[in-house]
């Protein structure tokens, strides 16, 4: 039994090998597995989604494509390798905003987000809600910041990672309306969640919202990205309540640079069937994302966008 | 009622009771391989649950998170190689026992440990799931800071026999930990701009390293005549290979004990079964009517590791049911499945999925008596996995050891990390200075670090300073209960010097 | 070869002091940037706890130092002896020597399959398996198992190292 299963490995090496040799004379893209390179641990920071897209791409290609995760320096060492690779279309990565159009104004990295990178299609934003504590003192985003500047230093907030989109929105916002707050980092949206239902702090920029609200735990007081909250339409973005800096959280693919036409659209129409998949819509909705797909040239545009308008903002913020 | 009757029927459908099984199968052989983890187990099986009803699929989740729990303990107990971080507590005195031949005995105690300790937790997480919770989210930064700096000075007693080579193995450790981005400003410290090194050194490759690569070189140096063995003989006495009722009724209040304390740790977000682990371990120590056993084969040891890194499993789920709160790595990747299957976990989860939950509920137990049951098969298996010679097991190890190392983060640096630290823990133990504190002060200090920090920077922006610690509730009893403790246990240890001396 | 174990401890102090030191006055400094206008109000600076761990492991050191061989030097001169064989020394260096070549260059360059074929064949070698057979057998069957375990049951892909995709790229 044993034994045949070993034979049957071998078997199965060798047909492999085999395969992956023949297939290497083959040209129309795409021929053998494609690497998508998650730079998140499993788990987290849309790993799932990744899964989910993994699995459909893999139906709609007629190839596998497989996730490999790749952590390290907040998504930047994943993203590197992505820059790095061979541009044949067979390795490409994941993408979300903080360590392509945030971090890389303040930060050292492994590649430059407008050169090294083709970009290939988004197909999430999330909302990233600002929350409080349902039983608040404050009602309202204008409650907390004049309370924020009358009490220097006394509001103690978090965000889901340091130095990503968020914190760097509230960050600008702070600023402009010269209040000094207590940021308290913890490592992970989860973290800053438990932090905020212990009391330890009054308020929290996350994205994992959807349990606590539906509990009546918490209240969204304002919205950190350019669209209003799907669960909240009432409440105003930072942009609308008159601030600088409010980054999209997108979620996307992206190549190293110099990949071919082929490639590029082959991408485009994958993601737009996916993005059309009623099991995809479905997976965004529980985890209350929003489905915004934007093609390959679409997304290059808003990326460029984002990351200019970051800079100019960023410029004057100190921490 | 109905419900519930309903979801215990679901559970034990052939198909649920099957994927509960493959589950657990997977998640022990998962366990076993150095490196892969629980969590990356549940991670690997999450795809498949896309497609399987929450009953069926969820309960193989927490099967393989239970049964790599276990798994791992095996591999620590025969070749001082914890499959996961969460069974380097069991090595301590896992591994001295299995080198008497009493490998099995400590298996299977591993074993009844474990199962009890899933129970244990998955009862409280059916029933006390709000209150435990409730407890929990009062621990923030400064109880964080209390518990892991009290456990810090506890654990330094786990040192060898010379002081100062047990602090400075800690302290070794702790300027191990600090390696990666400051917890507070996010700059790198002590990485020399290596990228690599910005997310710090994993736990995995330096458990890895200084437990398995060390022990594989330490036998290796042997001459060739002594590598055709195999290491381990199993003694052919039937008590060498159960564990009678009389030991079980002595480590049961130990057993119960550390179950209480891993369903705690396993409750509070971010600290996770290892910690869990060795906190147990500790305590055990210091409470033991035999404290000088530990460490050279305790079954009362393995007990104490080895039930509270599995009452994690259940309890993780508690802050995930009460307020939604992912308590760990596996506890995000069930809320994804849980998601993905259209159920939204937090309180609202009994009235609107009242039937999945129950079911789920159900699935918990089963899976614990299946487990009991699988894992004497597995022990059995391993027995004979063994018994090849030397000089084949040990490169064989390497290899795989490097693979898992690999697997978690894709990095090769982490398979250079595994044999660097082989060749420090080897250099250690040559100069008689023990590694165990070394990987205590790497686990803890950036828990304590962060957590202190946190709270200085907390306390500049209260009006009473650092002082508003006292203010907070649970900070005071977790204070008065440590103290009491401590106190108590210095008096009993006093009195029993007076008696032996008397006698 | 026998050593004296009080003498081998004498010189592990000293070593692990200088080595102390230099972390302190050299490492830390040229690691760790402490941001300017940060103080105790912002919960203590990156460089605080490395400095406190570095001195109190010297603090250790010195006392053992001082308590052992400068207050009470008669205690030590009495301890055990610590046998030491060049034999078992030449050895683990051979040993050593292969594991980080295989760590450090060979899975980088030939991959993960390749390189610990090599790997597990050299070591049951120098270790005394002379049956060639299995030396021949055990490694591939070992690495099929890895293979079909990792690449095909988990999608868990091992490093393909810098060379064969290259050779496969010429075909």
């Amino acid at each position: 039994m044993f034994l045949k299963s070993i034979t049957k490995g071998i078997l199965m090496f060798f047909s492999i090998t085999f395969l992956l040799i023949s297939n290497g004379f083959t040209d129309s893209y795409p021929s053998k597995p494609i690497k998508l390179i998650v730079p998140y641990g499993a788990g987290g920071g849309g790993d799932t989604t990744s899964r989910f897209i993994a699995d459909l791409a893999t139906d709609i290609l007629g190839v596998k494509v497989l996730v490999e995760n790749k952590t390290g320096g907040g998504g930047t060492i994943g993203i590197g390798a992505v820059a790095k690779s061979k541009p044949d279309g067979y390795t490409i990565g994941f993408i979300s905003t903080s360590p392509i159009t945030i971090r890389p104004h303040f930060m050292k990295m492994p590649y430059k987000p407008l050169d090294d990178l083709t970009y290939l299609g988004q197909f999430v934003s999330s909302p990233m809600p600002v929350i409080l504590r349902s039983d608040s003192q404050w009602k309202s985003f204008e409650d907390m910041m004049a309370f924020a500047k009358s009490n220097p230093g006394k509001l103690r907030w978090s965000t889901a990672g340091q130095k990503g989109g968020p914190h760097m929105a509230m960050l600008a916002a702070f600023k402009q309306e010269g209040a000094s707050t207590t940021y308290v980092p913890f490592k992970g949206g989860a973290k800053a969640l438990a932090a905020l239902l212990g009391k330890t702090i009054d308020m929290a920029v996350i994205s994992d919202f959807a349990a606590p609200l539906s509990a009546g735990k918490i209240k969204i007081i304002a919205e950190s990205t350019p669209e209003r909250n799907p669960s909240a339409p009432d409440q105003k973005t930072l942009a609308e309540l008159g601030y600088p800096l409010s980054p999209a959280i997108f979620f996307g693919i992206a190549g190293p640079s110099g990949l071919s036409k082929d490639v590029i659209k082959k991408w485009d129409s994958t993601l737009g069937q996916i993005m059309k998949s009623k099991k995809f819509i479905d997976l965004l909705k529980k985890l209350k994302a929003t489905p915004s797909y934007a093609n390959s040239a679409d997304f290059t545009k808003s990326v460029n966008a984002d990351y200019s308008a970051a800079g100019k903002v960023l410029a004057g913020v100190k921490f | 009622m109905e419900n519930i009757i309903t979801g215990i029927q679901l559970a034990t459908t052939p198909e649920a009771l099957i994927a509960i099984l493959i589950g657990l199968i997977a998640g022990q052989i998962l366990g076993a391989i150095p490196g892969l983890t629980a969590s990356m187990a549940v991670a690997l099986l999450v795809p498949y649950t896309f497609y399987l009803d929450p009953w069926i699929g969820i309960p193989m989740l927490l099967g393989m998170f239970k049964g790599s729990l276990f798994g791992s303990s095996i591999t620590a107990i025969l070749i001082k190689t914890p499959g996961t971080p969460a069974a380097a507590a069991t090595v301590l005195d896992g591994y001295p026992l299995a080198q008497k031949g009493k490998g099995v005995k400590a298996m299977k105690m591993a074993l009844y440990s474990s199962v009890f300790g899933d129970t244990f937790s998955d009862v409280m997480l059916i029933f006390a799931a709000g209150f435990l919770a409730s407890i929990a989210l009062n621990f923030g930064p400064p109880e964080y800071t209390l518990l892991t700096g009290f456990s810090l000075l506890c654990i330094s007693s786990l040192t060898g026999n010379s002081v100062w080579k047990g602090l400075f193995s800690v302290f070794l450790g702790m300027i191990i930990g600090m390696i990666g981005l400051d917890p507070i400003t996010a700059t790198p410290r002590l990485t020399f701009e290596y990228l690599e090194l910005e997310e710090g050194i994993g736990l995995i490759p330096m458990l890895i390293g200084t437990l398995a690569v060390s022990e594989a070189l330490r036998q290796m140096e042997q001459p060739v005549k002594k590598l055709a063995s195999s290491t381990l003989v199993f003694s052919k006495h039937k008590i060498d290979n159960v564990v009678t009722f009389l030991e079980f009724k002595s480590t049961l209040p130990t057993i119960i004990k550390s179950s209480g304390l891993g369903t705690l740790i396993g409750a509070m977000p971010g600290l996770g079964s290892t910690i869990a682990a060795f906190l147990a371990y500790g305590e055990a120590k210091r409470s033991s009517k035999k404290p000088e056993n530990f460490g050279k084969g305790s079954l009362e040891g393995i007990a104490a590791s080895e039930s509270a890194n599995n009452a994690v499993s259940g309890s993780n789920m508690i802050p995930l049911l009460a307020f939604g709160i992912p308590g760990d790595i596996a506890a995000a990747l069930i809320m994804g499945a849980f998601l993905i299957q259209g159920i939204t976990l937090g309180p609202v989860v009994f009235q609107d999925n009242p039937v999945e939950i129950y079911a789920i509920f159900a699935a918990l137990i089963v899976a614990n008596l299946f487990n009991l049951f699988l894992g004497h098969g597995l022990i059995k298996m391993c027995k004979h996995v063994v018994t090849v010679p030397k000089r084949l097991l040990f490169p064989a190890v390497l290899v795989i050891a490097s693979a898992g190392a690999y697997a978690l983060r894709g990095s090769l640096f982490d398979i250079q990390l595994v044999f660097c630290f082989g060749v420090l823990g080897y250099i250690m133990m040559k100069c008689d200075i023990p590694t165990v504190p070394m990987l205590i002060g790497f686990i803890l200090i950036p828990i304590f670090e962060e957590n202190l920090r946190v709270t200085l920077l907390l306390g500049s922006s209260h009006d009473l300073n650092v002082a508003f610690i006292f203010t907070r509730p649970a900070f005071v009893i977790l204070f008065l209960i440590m103290t009491f403790t401590s106190l108590f246990i210095l008096k009993r240890r006093k009195l029993r010097k007076l008696e032996n001396i008397n006698n | 070869m026998i050593i004296n174990k009080n003498f081998h401890e004498k010189t592990l102090i000293l070593i692990l002091l200088g080595i102390t030191l230099s972390f302190i006055f050299w490492i830390i400094p040229e690691s760790i940037e402490d941001p300017e206008n940060f103080g105790l109000q912002d919960g203590l600076n990156p460089s605080f706890a490395p400095y406190l761990i570095g001195f109190f492991a010297f603090f250790t050191l010195v006392f053992e130092y001082v308590k052992n061989y400068i207050l009470n030097p008669k205690i030590g001169l009495t301890s055990e002896k610590k046998s030491f064989s060049k034999e078992v020394f030449y050895r683990i260096i051979k040993i050593i020597i292969v594991c980080l070549f295989y760590s450090f260059f060979l899975i980088e360059t030939i991959g993960f399959y390749l390189a610990s074929l090599i790997f597990i064949t050299l070591l049951s070698f120098f270790l005394g398996e002379k049956r060639v057979l299995i030396l021949f057998f055990f490694p591939i069957l070992l690495m099929s198992i890895v293979f079909v375990s990792f690449e095909i049951g988990f999608n868990i892909f091992l490093p393909e190292g810098i060379i064969l995709p290259q050779l496969l790229s010429i075909f």
